[in-house]
């Protein structure tokens, strides 16, 4: 019952921030310094969940030679920029990650 | 052939299979984990239903496990999932001639991934309702069916690292982010932001990091970008 209750509450509170701006924006025209300003979001978002898959990962920030994320990503950008191709790009990713895990054991 | 009849259901799966490949794999994870807090497979499942937020349901594992109020995990979870409130007012202006039924379906499957995907696909005016919803669907899904086989057959599988399974979703962001450096300002927006989160968690930052940084980017991007289109700007 109490496991039920959090779970109804953590709903709630994750449905309506995801829903209230997105019915608030959708329906009217955003004034222009704030259409510009969330212009700027998805980079921001994109690069800041990036940064910290790759590089914080663990409980502290690794910036080192051993961050096997780090390594596996250049390759990924290289196929990115290479072939702008989305599959492409996640594919060489999970690969890189895989050969790189099997070479160091 | 079944393709053949149904071209929305093999458009939408080319588009989100990266995310499915991810999700599995970390539902797989937060199911053993929630096993593991004392929650039962049903309710395991049921959050994994209802929530649909990655971190947020991690962490609030972590807290039930560590006994913590109803309170303290409802607060938790707002904070965490605050930065979607930037994705849906990002993403919204695309959606005017959507309904409101459709927007509000919308808004309950609206992750971290799935921004990523539709950010990319509405700027280049694949918005098609039904293709983008199905899309959402099956990350879904797939998001539930990894926490099911957590919570369900957890004993089984206990890493799926040899895979590299879990660069799917940086990958991902990689690929998603290279379509967003259209301009200076937004180059400016990204690197700032993945400095700012960097920074955050080296300072010991561990909550709303994520949000912080984009906002704090976005903003600095707007000023650059507003002095630099403002006659006055020249010397």
């Amino acid at each position: 019952m109490e496991t039920l209750a959090v779970i109804l509450a953590m709903t709630i509170v994750t449905y309506l921030p995801r829903a209230v701006p997105l019915l608030l924006c959708a329906r009217r025209a955003v004034p222009d310094p704030l259409a510009r300003w969330l212009g700027f979001v998805p980079p921001a978002i994109l690069a800041a969940l990036l940064a910290q898959s790759v590089l914080c990962a663990g409980p502290n920030v690794d910036m080192s030679m051993k961050n096997l994320f780090l390594w596996a990503s250049v390759p990924t950008a290289l196929v990115r920029w290479k072939t702008r191709s989305f599959a492409a790009t996640v594919a060489a990713g999970i690969l890189s990650v895989a050969l790189l895990r099997a070479a160091l054991l | 052939m079944e393709y053949q009849q149904h071209p929305q259901w093999a458009q939408a799966l080319r588009q989100v299979a990266p995310i499915v490949l991810g999700y599995v794999p970390v539902g797989f994870a937060y199911g053993v984990l929630a096993r593991q807090a004392g929650l039962d497979p049903a309710a395991a499942i049921l959050m994994s239903v209802l929530v649909f937020a990655g971190s947020a349901q991690f962490i609030a594992i972590s807290l039930i496990s560590t006994g913590a109020s109803l309170a303290t995990i409802a607060a938790t979870t707002f904070v965490v999932n605050l930065r979607h409130a930037l994705m849906a007012a990002a993403l919204a202006p695309y959606l005017r001639s959507w309904s409101w039924a459709r927007l509000a379906a919308f808004a309950a499957q609206l992750t971290d991934e799935t921004f990523a995907l539709h950010a990319h696909r509405f700027a280049q005016n694949a918005r098609d309702a039904a293709e983008t919803l199905t899309i959402n669907g099956i990350a879904h899904t797939a998001w539930c069916l990894g926490s099911a086989l957590g919570a369900v057959a957890g004993g089984l599988i206990h890493d799926v690292r040899p895979w590299g399974l879990d660069f799917a979703l940086p990958a991902m962001f990689l690929a998603l982010l290279g379509a967003q450096l259209g301009s200076a300002a937004h180059i400016l927006a990204a690197t700032s932001a993945a400095l700012l989160t960097v920074l955050l968690h080296a300072w010991g930052v561990s909550q709303s990091v994520i949000l912080i940084a984009t906002i704090t980017a976005t903003t600095l991007a707007l000023g650059v970008d507003t002095w630099k289109r403002s006659p006055s700007s020249l010397p």
